[in-house]
């Protein structure tokens, strides 16, 4: 089984603490729902920005990395509108 | 068919070590129908909400029936249904959608007790309970026994009556369903005392408590396709779907010693999965 060093440790500890905040920010935040789907849209910014600077950093950043990102967040944003949008009618 | 899901789901030499469903083209083919899916059941619903809705169903009998079912198991007094309480809880939640407000106090400082006041109800005790958003009588019951504030309303031996109103509106641009429980006990040897107050009620203000009784007791949608079991199950299912493939990946590669392909697999999985509590956090109702 392949370890995780300390710098990647570190940043996943980094990665769930801004997961967790966008959480909690999205939680007081209710019932405004205006200002939740704006926390939502920059938690998920985030994470695309904090794991491409994450690769960059590794020095193993290329194009379909930077892209999966943003499709990965793309997928979770749909998904989260499909049901809010289309199933509560928020 | 085996060799589709092998080569949809498993990375192998021949998918290039990625299964066809992380291939950015498949995702991307998918996040289109999200969207496009989500103009579609908005406008399926508002063209034809009997075919596609929000299947609700609160009644004042229910929420009646599960708090005092709550109060005999604490040993308590049941309460009565009061149509001058429920007249009080229709005229707060009209007054909410009128003045858009989410608040147990009206934004021109009008209190819980005035409405009750003004329904011609004299209380010696009162209390009030919100909830917004959810779909069961049951639901709105656990979640204020859930809450120490709303359950202590809700148990205590102040009270001996309540009323219930339950409407359909728009607060804050979004439709929603507003619950308000009104709590009050009128003990007859203080009335004297508080004959003031009675007299303060503007009577055009008074509603005929039967009507409102009628107009508040439920509110009962049963389309044909629930919207929210439809979009959450269909929703949480790609989710596992694609957090499935994403830890197959891992595991194959890791297996194979060719990891580094898939290092940025568990940024995707906690993200994902934080998309998953927030898709239970936000579809819960509120109280206040």
């Amino acid at each position: 089984m392949k370890k995780i060093s300390t710098h990647d440790l570190e940043y996943y500890i980094s990665l769930i603490v801004i997961l967790a905040l966008g959480l909690l920010f999205v939680l007081l935040a209710s019932p405004n729902k205006v200002l939740q789907f704006i926390l939502i849209i920059l938690t998920t910014s985030f994470y695309i920005v904090f794991g491409v600077v994450h690769h960059v950093m590794n020095h193993d950043i290329s194009r379909g990395i930077m892209l999966e990102y943003l499709i990965i967040g793309a997928l979770g944003i749909s998904i989260l509108f499909f049901f809010l949008k289309g199933g509560l009618f928020l | 068919m085996k060799l589709f899901f092998r080569n949809f789901f498993v990375p192998h030499e021949g998918n290039n070590y990625k299964g066809r469903f992380l291939h950015h083209p498949t995702l991307l083919i998918i996040i289109t129908f999200f969207v496009i899916s989500t103009f579609l059941l908005k406008t399926l619903n508002s063209t034809y909400p009997q075919v596609l809705g929000i299947t609700t169903d609160i009644t004042s009998e229910q929420l009646l029936g599960h708090l005092n079912k709550e109060r005999e198991k604490n040993n308590l007094e049941t309460l009565n249904l009061n149509p001058e309480l429920s007249a009080a809880a229709m005229n707060k939640a009209n007054d909410m959608f009128a003045k858009n407000y989410w608040s147990h106090n009206s934004p021109d400082g009008k209190t819980p007790w005035d409405f009750i006041k003004d329904s011609g109800y004299a209380y010696v005790y009162a209390g009030e309970n919100l909830a917004r958003g959810f779909t069961e009588s049951s639901d709105v019951t656990k979640a204020w026994l859930e809450s120490q504030s709303h359950k202590e309303n809700m148990l205590s031996s102040n009270y001996s009556d309540v009323g219930f109103a339950i409407v359909t509106g728009t607060l804050n641009g979004e439709e929603t369903v507003l619950v308000v429980e009104e709590f009050g006990n009128r003990n007859l040897a203080v009335l004297p005392k508080i004959e003031n107050i009675q007299k303060e009620v503007p009577q055009e203000s008074v509603p005929n408590p039967q009507e409102i009784l009628v107009a508040s007791s439920r509110v009962n949608n049963k389309p044909l396709i629930d919207s929210i079991n439809l979009t959450s199950n269909f929703g949480v299912f790609i989710i596992l779907l694609v957090i499935f493939s994403l830890f197959a990946e891992m595991a194959i590669l890791e297996r194979k010693k060719i990891a580094f392909f898939a290092r940025h697999n568990p940024d995707h999985i906690l993200f994902l999965v934080s998309i998953l509590i927030l898709m239970f956090i936000l579809g819960k109702g509120a109280i206040i």
